[in-house]
């Protein structure tokens, strides 16, 4: 019967990591709302619709988060990279495959790229990435579809834009 | 994950569902899944209904009610004014209005305040006698007690000024007035015309009373703070009103905390001759020759505003 909870997890922790932008923070998301649906259970048919409103509460509850988080700025926080992170030293003895490097500069790119976006329209990106029609997104959202539409024009376009300056390599406009 | 240059507007969803999957290819699933298991239906969540509700939608009518109630009650509260409490603001309304003619009044002050508020506030203390003057927010403070004589106020420019004896006075530039002063300030709320201000925004206001007297009619305003913080320097007040010239007569402030009287002002009007403007001023109290400490002698002025203060205490 839980199958469908294994099955979803993996995406469903990544999506909520991408939306609330703190990986430990996802997994206590993920958690609470399958909780939330499993106390639920007899209202829903979750084998069948368990995985969409997974991803609804996830929705519903990074936009809350995000919503609530009054941040405070503290003078530590001056000197922390743009991003969020904590500052890094590279490595430069470390030897990486070409492949893998790139691999990995460009999920660096696309983590970064969803991060400059609003939080509906990364919602509705992802969503749609993970195989949603715009009518379920819609739904998801509550808003309606010519509107999913029109996050999705925005953020890919915002997405693309940011890809092209971002990225690396000669193959850059 | 692959890619081509330049990236299109097509290519981003393969590419974001490209890295959902990588980077949910790093969750351990298995124990994750074991730790919802053990926690289990049930677990102890902070009670969620709407969970699955859009929050913006949610948001949108917890807003919508909200402006729904606050019209109902603001609507509701205009037309549930009694008569009484109507003309009690349209009453303190006029005498706030009419102070702003910038008139001289006199009024008396007598002070019932905890003794240790008189060791940290010079001021509130009121002796044998203390009178104030006012006029805007100009004032002047004498108090007298035995043979000792204290005079204080602030004028034109907003400066405070202190006299113990008419050799010496000490000036304090408006912003660098000593905290004593600032507490008592609060207290006393020596600008009429702000307190009256105050009443009407913060104060639930009724009509106690009404009485004929020998200069017309006097009508008793009861002023109940809205809120009870234990920041505000006082939560009751009871003003008497002069209904023909609209002139406060008599002013009681109480603080009180925890249903005890903690401090009690109470201001009786006895003059409202005209004052010079001078007498305002820090150097009409002061002897020929007398010297003024300001804030080019600073560390003068606090020593002095020491003894000043161990003297009265």
């Amino acid at each position: 019967m839980d199958s469908w909870i294994t099955l979803a997890l993996p995406s469903a922790v990544a999506y909520a990591a991408s939306l609330s932008g703190d990986a430990g923070q996802a997994e206590d998301v993920v958690q609470d709302c399958v909780c939330r649906l499993l106390d639920r259970a007899a209202h829903y048919d979750l084998p069948r619709d368990g995985r969409k409103l997974l991803f609804r509460a996830i929705t519903n509850a990074c936009i809350n988060r995000h919503t609530r988080q009054r941040r405070i700025l503290s003078l530590d926080e001056q000197g922390r990279p743009p991003g969020g992170g904590r500052w890094e030293v590279n490595d430069t003895n470390a030897i990486m495959p070409p492949h893998l490097a790139m691999a990995s500069e460009l999920r660096s790119a696309i983590a970064a790229a969803l991060k400059q976006l609003p939080l509906r329209q990364r919602s509705a990106l992802e969503l749609s990435s993970l195989g949603y029609r715009p009518d379920e997104i819609a739904e998801m959202l509550d808003v309606r579809v010519v509107n999913v539409r029109v996050l999705l024009f925005r953020a890919r376009k915002a997405m693309a834009r940011f890809l092209n300056t971002h990225l690396p390599g000669d193959a850059a406009p | 994950m692959s890619f081509k240059r330049p990236v299109t507007a097509a290519q981003i969803e393969p590419l974001v569902r490209d890295y959902l999957e990588a980077e949910g290819r790093a969750v351990d699933a298995a124990r994750l899944h074991a730790e919802i298991r053990r926690r289990g239906p049930g677990a102890a969540l902070p009670p969620d209904e709407d969970f699955l509700s859009a929050p913006g939608s949610r948001l949108g009518w917890r807003l919508m009610a909200a402006a729904c109630l606050a019209f109902i009650l603001g609507l509701g509260g205009y037309l549930a004014l009694s008569p009484d409490q109507a003309s009690a603001y349209a009453l303190v309304r006029a005498a706030e209005s009419k102070l702003g003619n910038n008139v001289d009044r006199c009024y008396r002050i007598e002070t019932q305040v905890p003794k240790i508020w008189l060791r940290t506030s010079l001021f509130l203390h009121s002796g044998d006698e203390t009178v104030l003057w006012t006029r805007g927010d100009r004032f002047q403070v004498t108090t007298t007690e035995g043979e000792r004589r204290l005079v204080w106020g602030q004028d034109d420019q907003r400066r405070l000024w202190i006299v113990g004896e008419p050799q010496r006075g000490l000036q304090f530039e408006r912003g660098e007035g000593p905290n004593t002063f600032a507490r008592t300030r609060a207290y006393l709320g020596l600008d009429v015309r702000r307190l009256a201000r105050r009443f009407l925004e913060q104060f639930d206001l009724q009509i106690e009373n009404r009485k004929s007297g020998e200069s017309g009619d006097v009508v008793f305003v009861q002023a109940k703070a809205k809120s009870l913080s234990r920041s505000q320097p006082f939560n009751s007040a009871r003003v008497e009103i002069e209904l023909k010239t609209k002139l406060i007569r008599k002013l009681e402030l109480t603080r009180v905390v925890d249903g005890d009287v903690k401090a009690q002002f109470t201001f009786t009007l006895i003059d409202e001759r005209p004052l010079p403007l001078e007498s305002y001023r820090l150097e009409s109290q002061l002897a020929d020759g007398a010297e003024v400490l300001d804030a080019r002698r600073a560390v003068e002025r606090d020593e002095a505003l020491r003894q000043l203060m161990a003297e009265w205490r």
